[in-house]
């Protein structure tokens, strides 16, 4: 998403991401509009090889649409590591001599002045329904672009499908992928196979990583859900010992009554494999016992920080 | 996959917590950033070619646009596809 509302965005050579992906050449300061996932893999990036990584962020934390302990702990590795100015709405852009500054605005009306030899926009990515004129057709789309779909994956017009980034499910390659699955079942073998996205993790590929999957705490306080919490820290296990780490924890939320896994959220060394335990628990709706007492863990495997997390919720 | 180049620079900087000694000499960075998407590109052309070698598949890359239900106009050629069935796979924009 490229806003109109930043002056002077459009007079500037500012890079996307797939601008930066290829940059041959490591900027010494880099100013990164956005703090979400992309934003944030792409500081740490270019962070380990020595930039000065300056983050600006409108939200309170960076990738602030995860479970916001994570966002949070998240933010504090991230501080520690680049400029990370959460709050600030990015207002104006100006070049001069090679050096792109960015001014920036808290609410209270704080203003900030961040520069640096590149400027990466990561403001996230937008259906693309104008693209392909879909106002030509009867397709119905939802307030923010995406084409609505029901559970086959069909639109409101009869015999076109929509699948991927452009269809109102999320935004991932990995949901794509399953979602060609299904739409070829439809399509062309008419299964009337519906699509069940109970379950669908995502990872960010920080270090430490971010694995999540099902609901977060304010997802489930918005939805007036009662749950309880369980939480373990990585240093509590040998592995992590071993492995000399100093961060990371994985909290785990569960319907109270039945105890079946509502949602988990992990910041830690690999967490994008750790989370991928859970995955079929909330798709198959376990309980945090089933993880806990049934499965056995091996040890000394990072895995059982998640045994420790599922333990520590109450009975 | 540039992320691991990432982690591993950090690997070596922290290998004197483990009581190896280690230095990073140098980073050839324009090379690997070359390196790792000229292989995405190969992955991608793969597929590409892939599409092209189906039988009863017809690959048409460039713009289209819909002029109605069932009804795409390419933007180049100016040539229109009328389908029975149409699946919108058209992504996301920055």
């Amino acid at each position: 998403m490229i806003p109109d509302a930043i002056d002077g965005l459009d007079e500037v050579d500012f890079m996307t991401s797939n601008d930066a992906i290829r940059l041959e050449e490591r900027p010494d300061r880099l100013v990164v509009l956005g703090g979400g996932y992309i934003a944030a893999e792409l500081g740490y990036y270019f962070g380990s090889f020595g930039t000065d990584v300056a983050l600006i962020e409108v939200e309170d934390s960076l990738v602030s649409r995860e479970d916001s302990e994570i966002a949070e702990a998240f933010t504090d590795i991230a501080s520690d590591r680049h400029a990370v100015h959460t709050g600030y709405r990015a207002t104006g852009v100006t070049e001069s001599e090679g050096e792109i500054a960015v001014t920036a605005e808290s609410e209270d009306g704080d203003e900030i002045k961040v520069a640096g030899e590149e400027l990466l926009v990561a403001l996230g990515r937008q259906p693309n329904t104008d693209g392909i004129d879909l106002d030509a057709t009867n397709i119905e789309t939802n307030d923010a672009g995406f084409i609505e779909t029901d559970d086959q994956l069909r639109t409101n017009v009869e015999n076109v499908w929509a699948m991927g980034d452009i269809a109102d499910n999320s935004m991932f390659k990995h949901s794509g992928d399953y979602e060609g699955e299904v739409v070829i079942d439809n399509v062309v073998h008419e299964k009337e196979r519906t699509a069940n996205f109970v379950g669908l993790p995502h990872a960010i590929f920080t270090e430490p990583q971010i694995g999540a999957v099902g609901r977060t705490e304010s997802a489930l306080v918005d939805a007036d859900q009662e749950y309880v919490v369980g939480r373990a820290v990585f240093t509590d296990t040998a592995m992590s010992r071993a492995l000399k780490l100093d961060h990371g924890f994985a909290k785990v939320l569960a319907d109270p009554e039945t105890r079946e896994i509502l949602g988990c959220h992990i910041l830690g060394h690999e967490a994008s494999i750790l989370i991928h335990e859970v995955t079929p628990a909330v798709r198959h709706g376990l309980t945090v016992d089933d993880l806990a007492t049934t499965l056995i863990h091996a040890h000394p495997a990072l895995s059982k920080v998640i045994l420790k997390a599922c333990k520590d919720v109450n009975r | 996959m540039l992320i691991q180049h990432a982690n591993l620079i950090n690997r070596i900087r922290d290998a004197d917590k483990f009581g190896i000694d280690a230095t990073v000499n140098g980073t050839h960075f324009g090379e690997f950033v070359r390196e790792v998407n000229d292989e995405l590109g190969d992955v991608a052309s793969a597929k590409e070619d892939n599409k092209r070698d189906e039988e009863n598949l017809t690959l048409l890359q460039e713009e289209a646009r819909f002029i109605d239900d069932y009804t795409v106009e390419l933007t180049e050629t100016g040539k229109s596809h009328t389908a029975e069935r149409v699946v919108i796979a058209a992504g996301a924009r920055l």
